[in-house]
């Protein structure tokens, strides 16, 4: 079955109120006229059409976003896909400093400087230890992700 | 005569020069910026997705204090039957958060893939480089762009090629879900501050004339006017944030749009310029709708 749009919706929400503001007007208009009870009666009227109102322009919000379903479960599996691709970020910083320490040799030896050597073969023997616990870094490291991930711009 | 070294020293200075230079000439922090405004909007989403639930509430305070027959000052609102009369309401608002949220997750998750950390690595760098002893500045700057020439081509090339590909993918939802957040709700919410607004109108009627005996008895117009009024304020205001809120939406759309329609080259300076606008509109109508919500 065809569902309501929201513009037909939004029509009927201002006919039930219009009805309950005639409603509402006839009982101010008649208020010395009317017995309490059917002021009373009048006045649940009045309520009970701004409820249905109200009730429909739930039941159109819900709607709509039964609509959009598919969409919002697409681009919640994306974040997921993105959450994964920031996680093997961490691999950058090992990257970094593997790269970091083979420049302090290479300039170190460029340079002549044995102070320098010993300390990027320090820094090259740090930054290579798998005993590093940078969790995920390494998890990923295991299975090869990063490293094609960067390669091949999987 | 200079030695060969030096002078190698002095070619991977003058690489690593420009290549800083280049690097300089693209920031991706405009995604961040993005990001950033997304971020302040969806705190401000609750306050507009409650609206429905909230009018709901006040509606049933209106008919209770509509019964009224006489006032002594002790009156007590049942707050389990508001509770459970606005039960669809209640649940709709969260619908509507999570909704939002999963709008402003991906955008955030989007940012810390293609956002511009890159400063981070640099500094990282400059701290590394400094460390090698026996280094002179120019030597220092030669190893400290080689290492940003690395680690540009390890993690902001494969970065900017997994967030293309994420845009690329996520572009068809983030067009229905900004167009039911700029088209649909705002129609809806809109609607469901005129309920508030009929019903606040039927109580001040109330509160206006009264059936006394066989005639009628009237209360001061002023009187009723100056406290219609205050409660009217707070329904414009409301609609304020919710006109804001649909302005915040189409500007997001527009911001994805353009990083859509540049997810190949998202460091190129006309893609940021033209993100960085999209962030400032957003700005400028997320103040509007914290101001809004503040009254």
């Amino acid at each position: 079955m065809p569902s309501l749009t929201t513009d037909q919706a939004a029509q009927i929400e201002q006919n039930l109120r219009g009805i309950a503001k005639t409603v509402e007007n006839f009982r101010f208009d008649h208020m010395s006229d009317l017995s309490d009870t059917r002021l009373a009666d009048l006045q649940k009227a009045e309520t009970s059409l701004l409820k249905a109102s109200e009730a429909l322009n739930t039941a159109e919000m819900n709607l709509v976003m039964d609509d959009a379903d598919g969409a919002i479960a697409g681009l919640g599996k994306v974040t997921g896909l993105l959450k994964a691709d920031v996680s093997k970020l961490a691999d950058v910083t090992k990257g970094l400093e593997i790269a970091t320490a083979f420049i302090q040799i290479g300039t170190a030896v460029a340079s002549g400087n044995l102070n320098g050597i010993a300390s990027g073969i320090e820094s090259a023997v740090k930054a290579l230890s798998p005993a590093k616990p940078t969790t995920k870094s390494a998890a990923s490291s295991k299975d090869g992700q990063s490293e094609d991930g960067a390669a091949d711009g999987s | 005569m200079r030695s060969p070294n030096k002078r190698r020293i002095r070619n991977v200075a003058a690489i690593s020069v420009i290549c800083l230079l280049l690097e300089a000439c693209v920031q991706s922090s405009a995604v961040d910026d993005f990001a950033k405004v997304s971020a302040q909007a969806a705190q401000l989403f609750p306050a507009v997705a409650a609206i429905p639930y909230d009018g709901c509430l006040v509606r049933e305070e209106n008919i209770q204090i509509q019964q009224v027959t006489s006032f002594n000052g002790d009156i007590s609102f049942d707050q389990a039957r508001y509770a459970a009369a606005c039960a669809e309401e209640a649940k709709t608002k969260v619908r509507l958060e999570r909704t939002y949220a999963v709008l402003s997750e991906y955008i955030q998750t989007l940012a810390k893939l293609a956002g511009g950390s890159d400063p981070v690595y640099d500094k990282q760098i400059t701290g590394l480089a400094d460390a090698i002893p026996g280094l002179n500045k120019n030597q220092q700057a030669a190893a400290s762009g080689l290492a940003s020439l690395i680690v540009n081509a390890f993690a902001k090339h494969w970065r900017e090629r997994q967030a293309a590909k994420a845009i690329e993918t996520a572009q068809p939802y983030v067009l229905e879900i900004t167009t039911l957040f700029e088209d649909d709700i705002p129609k809806l919410l809109n609607e469901s501050l005129n309920n508030q607004q009929a019903s606040l109108v039927s109580l001040y009627r109330d509160a206006y004339q009264r059936k006394e005996g066989n005639g009628i008895a009237l209360t001061n117009p002023v009187l009723v006017t100056i406290e219609f009024a205050e409660a009217q304020r707070a329904i414009d205001d409301k609609r304020t944030a919710v006109q804001g809120f649909e302005k915040i939406v189409a500007k997001i759309k527009e911001g994805h749009t353009a990083l859509y329609n540049n997810r190949n080259k998202l460091s190129a300076r006309d893609s940021i310029e033209e993100l960085f606008q999209v962030a400032s509109g957003m700005k400028t109508q997320v103040a509007a709708v914290q101001k809004a919500l503040k009254r």
